[in-house]
């Protein structure tokens, strides 16, 4: 590419593929669509967090006039879901067990219909005994939710620690490096602590939504507000009995995604409707569906212990966490993995235990949220971390710093990090945010009863789907248009997070064109290759990388076809300004435009002007002692919060967070901000606002007037800092920012509370009730 | 107040809607987002808390004031002017305030995009210099989940700013 002047695309702040639309109001989600004759479902649900079912009489719904269709657990066939045990049906069979287990569906002419004929359902309930805490769960002669628990199908890479002996536990996670009883055994200091995070919903604005019709063809078309549609389709295709090619899915613009838009429910059920009445079917999820039917991040109860030096070396941390997964272990079990894999941290520990449990309960669901169990297990970490440095008279980022990895670390699934494989970028993302905040800023100060404080919490996080999946694979397609733009087929989605104008900035950047120039083509099964989806912060880096792939494959192809017509060596041109011509300025008159280029491959010479790419993270699973190599590309985020807490009322005002984030290369910087930015909100309401409470498994509210999320009166000063590095693995050296920003959050909140406060809360949310507590009994102390 | 109305009952009611007059017949137990999201087909105006007021998605502008469809009768549209975000741009020329939006990158998955900018056009009708503090108080009502808000009011500053110079 030599001779090439053109301005880098990489780094530039183009605004998101979707932004006109958005702001003209001629965006489309799901829930905007219709069609002609089309029928309205509606689900009846649980009340009871525990019950056989002894009677279903639908008879009455059917009879009613407008009712289309209407299904139970008998229109489908004995098949389940579920991402780490397959236990959990599509509609009740004879149990259920959580709130909002769906029963039974019904399609109709219209909404009101809709709900009158659920109302017309009879459903006889024998209430079993039934259990909300994961320590009665586990405790013995607790009430088995599963009592046939081994006969499931369950996911490969995690059977080796399913616990087969009945009883609620579903995995036991361990990860063990050195011998942890023995560092903290002849540690100087030791910090022991428990701590307790909470159930939060997603709040996606738009709601689960879908909408399925029958082609005149007889395949299946399904449309749904998701960012995983390769993962629905394998689910409603599996679920139903369907071949996987009568159905394709089609995504419209997705009104947000957050993990949980991943978990079939509703697309398997307005499928099902659409074949029994044979007309289409749509559904969308009230906001009480959206808490009780989808799943929710998952409640975590942690104990640590962590053994220091007294020069501030990290000896020993020994850490056991239970999962309350809810009834069904979906994402349950891999949460659990995932933040064993992260308990740890950015820090080179020599011993460490840690013990992940899976645990049913009858409580609502758990499932995939921003993070995926890992703001969780960093919550607890950081604050241990912190008290340990205030005890120690040492800065808390300079703890962190003498503990972080660098080149010859070794995590603790003993993953020897080397920065030839590996950006590790952590120890400059404390740099960073110390450049910008010197340690004499921290001054902590009162005035009256209100006191500020300064706190801090890191966090690592991984691009891609790493130990949880055999293969991680994407797929692209780049092809060359008569008018000499360019369309890129990938099955990479934008939930709002804006990955796919990054991956038109790979294509455009690759082949050596504008980003204009390049053209996102529509979101359909059919038409683009396998990609695993928004999840896990992966597509930049594993989509990313197989749309580099075609695109490089495309441009070395149109150089070879140009090459030919033009008598110059391939190597000797370059594309620019939309045309192919010869590098060597005496020789500019040797050129031929893209579109002239296009019209020539195929008329004249035949030739197809496209290429595929493919990309696969492989051989990231863990051995029986949590040993391997989880994790390829590392995400590091080291953040700082600022608060002033009113000691009087308990009330908390965040000031500031800033936020150091490694991102490799830093494709688009206003896609990167955005991403760090709403995440340090998600944090803070996890933090300090959110918690969906529940009493014996029924949510309390559950509306948006109950449960509060930040509002815009409630942002701080937001300082995103962009550290680029470089990934060796990455497109141009990119990786994935999605979830990191969510890691250490609450982490540096309750941190810059305690700093301001003199008193730690160690169960999320810190609201002024719990704070005021803490308070009390410090003064009474 | 007139007496109360009987469920079912019909009334036709004269408004303008983006510049246009229109007459149409309504239940007048609607609300004005249904009459406006389904009988007009106005899919900007969404909702996503079911209308209970506290979105904001399904925000519109009445005589000028922003306000949440979900918890207006469509009667009450009566004689009013109402706007939605359909009729900010000029033709295929931006807003401002749309342009800031895409530039500053205050929009992410755009579903609240469209009420937050109806939000903070009211504010800058009325407002045209606001503080940060007084646009993140005018769209304390618009939930955002996707951006932290901040480039958000940086849009709307930006917005502000350029109309004064």
């Amino acid at each position: 590419m030599s001779g090439e002047e053109r301005p880098s695309v990489l780094g530039r702040h183009l605004p998101k593929l979707n932004s006109v639309p958005a702001v003209t109001g001629r965006n489309e989600y799901t829930v905007d669509l219709s069609l002609p004759g089309m029928l309205y479902a509606r689900i009846l649900r649980s009340p009871h967090a525990h019950a056989r079912i002894v009677r279903l009489d639908v008879g009455r719904a059917r009879a009613l006039p407008g009712v289309a269709a209407v299904v139970t657990s008998e229109d489908v066939r004995p098949s389940y879901l579920g991402g780490s045990v397959r236990h959990r049906p599509l509609l009740a069979t004879k149990v259920v067990r959580c709130i909002g287990e769906p029963i039974a569906a019904v399609a109709a002419v219209d909404e009101t219909t809709a709900a009158k004929a659920i109302g017309l359902i009879e459903v006889d309930y024998e209430p079993l005994p039934a259990v909300f805490d994961v320590n009665a769960a586990t405790a013995p002669g607790a009430p088995l939710i599963h009592p046939d628990k081994s006969v499931y199908a369950r996911l490969p890479a995690l059977d080796q620690w399913f616990v087969p002996e009945p009883g609620n536990l579903s995995h036991r996670i361990r990860i063990v490096r050195g011998d942890v009883e023995a560092a903290l055994a002849h540690a100087a200091k030791v910090y022991k602590s428990s701590f307790a995070t909470q159930a939060v919903s997603q709040v996606c604005p738009e709601a689960h939504a879908a909408l399925a019709k029958i082609e005149p063809s007889g395949r299946l078309v399904l449309w749904c507000s998701t960012g995983k549609p390769f993962r629905i389709h394998s689910q409603v295709c599996s679920l139903l009995g369907i071949d996987s090619s009568r159905l394709r899915i089609e995504v419209p613009d997705v009104g947000c995604d957050f993990g949980v838009k991943g978990e079939v429910s509703l697309e398997a059920i307005v499928t099902l409707l659409a074949q029994k009445a044979r007309r289409p079917v749509k559904g969308v999820f009230s906001r009480e569906e959206e808490f009780i039917g989808v799943g929710l991040r998952i409640a975590t109860e942690i104990d640590a212990t962590l053994g220091v030096s007294s020069d501030g070396r990290i000896l020993g941390l020994d850490m056991t966490f239970r999962n309350d997964i809810g009834p069904y272990d979906g994402y349950g079990s891999m949460i659990t993995v995932w933040a064993a894999v992260c308990a740890a941290g950015p820090y080179d520990i020599a011993d460490v235990r840690v013990v992940g449990e899976s645990i049913h309960t009858n409580n609502l669901r758990g499932a995939s949220f921003r993070g995926f169990g890992n703001p969780q297990v960093s919550f607890a970490r950081e604050g241990l971390l912190d008290i340990a440095a205030k005890d120690l008279g040492m800065h808390p980022v300079e703890l962190r710093r003498r503990n972080g990895w660098k080149d010859g670390s070794v995590t603790a699934t003993s993953q020897k990090l080397s920065t030839e494989r590996h950006g590790l970028g952590f120890i400059e993302t404390l740099d960073r945010l110390g450049d910008r905040f010197p340690p004499t800023a921290d001054q902590r100060s009162d005035t009256g009863p209100l006191r500020r404080g300064v706190g801090y919490a890191c966090g690592v996080h991984g691009s891609g789907y790493g130990c949880l999946i055999d293969a991680d694979t994407a797929g692209a397609i780049v092809k060359l248009t008569p008018d000499g733009t360019f369309l890129l087929f990938s099955g990479a989605m934008d939930v709002g997070q804006g990955t796919t104008t990054s991956l038109v900035q790979i294509v455009a950047e690759a082949i050596g064109v504008e980003p204009a120039q390049v053209i996102l083509s529509s979101q359909d099964t059919d038409a683009v290759p396998f990609d695993g989806g928004a999840s896990a912060s992966r597509q930049l880096y594993i989509s990313g990388n197989a749309v580099l792939r075609a695109a490089h494959a495309l441009r070395k192809r149109i150089l070879e076809m140009a090459a030919d017509l033009l008598e110059i060596g391939a190597d000797n041109l370059i594309i620019r300004d939309g045309v192919v011509r010869a590098a060597d300025p005496a020789l500019s008159n040797r050129s031929i435009a893209l579109p002239q280029l296009a019209f020539h491959a195929i008329n004249v010479r035949g030739e197809q002007p496209i290429a595929f790419g493919t990309y696969s993270l492989q051989g990231a699973l863990l051995n029986r002692e949590g040993k391997g190599n989880p994790i390829e590309a590392f995400l590091f985020a080291s953040q700082r919060a600022e608060v002033e807490v009113d000691i009087e009322t308990g009330t908390v005002r965040v000031l500031s967070l800033a936020a150091a984030h490694d991102v490799g290369r830093a494709i688009n910087p206003l896609v990167i901000e955005g991403q760090i930015e709403g995440s340090l909100i998600q944090g803070m309401g996890y933090a300090l606002l959110e918690e969906v409470r529940q009493r014996e498994g029924r949510p309390i509210g559950p509306d948006l007037g109950q449960y509060l999320v930040p509002m815009s009166a409630d942002t701080p000063e937001l300082i995103p800092i962009i550290v680029e590095t470089h990934e060796p693995s990455g497109p141009f050296g990119a990786k994935g920012v999605g979830e990191a920003g969510l890691v250490p959050t609450a982490a540096a909140i309750a941190n810059a509370i305690e700093s301001a406060t003199g008193v730690r809360v160690t169960r999320l949310p810190i609201t002024p009730e719990r704070l005021l507590e803490a308070l009390k009994k410090q003064q009474a102390r | 107040m007139t007496a109360s109305p009987e469920i079912g009952a019909t009334r036709e009611v004269a408004f303008s809607l983006n510049g246009t007059d229109v007459r149409v017949a309504i239940d007048v137990t609607q609300t004005a987002f249904d009459l406006l999201r389904h009988d007009f087909r106005l899919t900007s105006v969404r909702s996503a808390c079911d209308g209970i007021g506290m979105c904001g998605a399904c925000t519109i502008l009445v005589d000028g004031r922003a306000s949440p469809s979900c918890l207006m009768l469509a009667i009450d549209l009566a004689g009013a002017r109402v706007e939605t975000v359909d009729a900010l741009a000029e033709g295929e020329r931006l807003h401002p305030l749309q342009q800031a939006f895409v530039a500053k990158g205050a929009l992410q998955c755009g579903y609240c995009t469209a009420g937050m900018l109806l939000a903070a056009k009211a504010l800058l009708d009325d407002t045209p210099r606001p503080t940060r503090e007084q646009i993140a108080r005018a769209l304390t009502g618009n939930l955002c989940r996707c951006t932290g808000y901040a480039k958000i009011i940086d849009a709307v500053e930006t917005a502000a700013r350029e109309a004064k110079s």
